[in-house]
């Protein structure tokens, strides 16, 4: 994977830009409850935009029976191809970090790609809340920091 | 075997993959096919016959499922000759005898000039047969609803017509079905289908119910290991979240 997403949850103010600018290229509609990023706004003005992770081991390709999810072994990305999607939502389910969302519009299941590459929510972003940055060692310091956090959630889980 | 196939499609030439469907070089090619029971994620059935084309290959010509037939030698492929549109329209006919409110049928015969015939009594199905339901269910291991009965009297559904004792309750039949016939109530915390009844898992912090318990247990099985099974997925979002600011 030549870049990454980025997130600072510290940088962001909660406009919302981000789920406008991804709802609006992939549905083409301003509608927040359909973008694949999503602001999770809490109490003192914290929010914190979130999106796929792209994990090495995607739970939600594991369970896919149609190989309508796929990761692409140069990007690193990992994509649902919606002609093959059959709606079982087997995949929403299987996500610690629910997310991948269904689209209950087209019975299927859709979910962040990084728009191929250019994603929207980082150009949009006012803040810089969400980069879409190289892939070196300073910035994926700063990814690894967050994932700690993360694999301590999926411990709990499995313990 | 060569690597390339040379077909004729209605008089231009066209490459294709050997082995690769009929209906997909036609559609790369954009020729517009229609097919009630193709779905790119299910194996290839050839149930609706709609997708029939007409095909001559070593000096034999004959009527192909485009869905089921594999590229592998130079033909001359026909998508609208007067044989195909003929077959089409034949299918048509039955279809919209049998599922004469169904507006995709309707489309469909639009589209061939077909209309009602009045010897056929026209009944008010929404199942085609297309078996798109059937499939994603076996997909998943399942095989919860299958077929009963031949001919006129040919039918989908869980065996003996009893709530089936295999589904998880996913709801992908519905999902699937290009005619919208398989109802799912969801009502409460409750969701129906198929006859049967799943009490839906609430969530621990929301209290919205978001699984069947059998879905869960399936996801499970299949990961071979424990899962996030007491949160909805927009819970977990926003756990995931939470850690990220607490650190």
């Amino acid at each position: 994977m030549s870049n990454i997403l980025l997130i600072t949850p510290e940088r962001c103010t909660g406009c919302g830009s981000c789920e406008l600018a991804c709802s609006f290229k992939h549905e083409d509609e301003f509608k927040p409850t359909a973008s694949r990023v999503s602001v999770l706004r809490f109490e003192a003005g914290v929010s914190v935009p979130l999106t796929c992770l792209q994990c090495d081991e995607p739970y939600c390709m594991a369970v896919c029976k149609t190989g309508a999810i796929d990761k692409d072994a140069d990007s690193g990305l990992v994509s649902v191809d919606g002609n093959k999607c059959i709606g079982c939502r087997m995949c929403v389910m299987a996500c610690p970090f629910g997310n991948i969302n269904y689209s209950v519009t087209a019975k299927k299941a859709v979910k962040c790609n990084y728009c191929d590459g250019e994603p929207e929510c980082a150009l949009w972003c006012p803040q810089q809340a969400i980069e879409y940055l190289p892939q070196d060692t300073a910035t994926l310091g700063r990814k690894k920091a967050y994932s700690a956090k993360f694999a301590q959630l999926v411990e709990e889980v499995q313990s | 075997m060569t690597d390339v196939v040379y077909l004729n499609v209605d008089g231009e030439q066209v490459k294709a993959r050997p082995g690769m469907r009929l209906l997909d070089v036609l559609r790369e090619q954009g020729v517009d096919i229609p097919t009630l029971c193709d779905h790119e994620g299910l194996v290839p059935w050839g149930s609706c016959r709609l997708c029939m084309v007409e095909v001559t290959e070593r000096g034999r010509n004959r009527l192909v499922a485009s869905c089921l037939y594999p590229a592998e030698r130079a033909s001359d492929v026909y998508t609208e000759s007067p044989r195909v549109r003929a077959a089409r329209r034949f299918v048509l006919t039955l279809l919209l005898a049998r599922n004469a409110d169904v507006q995709l049928v309707q489309e469909l015969a639009g589209r061939y000039g077909v209309s009602r015939l009045e010897r056929l009594p026209a009944k008010q199905e929404k199942c085609t047969l297309c078996l798109r339901c059937v499939r994603a269910c076996a997909v998943q291991g399942h095989s919860a609803i299958g077929t009963a009965f031949r001919g006129q009297e040919k039918k989908v559904g869980p065996p003996f017509d009893e709530p089936p004792a295999d589904c998880v309750g996913c709801a992908a039949c519905a999902a699937v079905c290009p005619t919208g016939a398989i109802e799912v109530i969801e009502k409460g915390d409750t969701r129906t289908i198929w006859g049967r009844t799943f009490e839906l898992v609430r969530c621990k912090k929301c209290g919205a119910g978001f699984a069947t318990c059998e879905q869960l247990v399936w996801v499970r099985k299949e990961l071979g290991q424990e899962i996030e099974d007491k949160l909805c997925p927009c819970c977990r979002q926003r756990d995931e979240a939470q850690r990220m600011v607490k650190g």
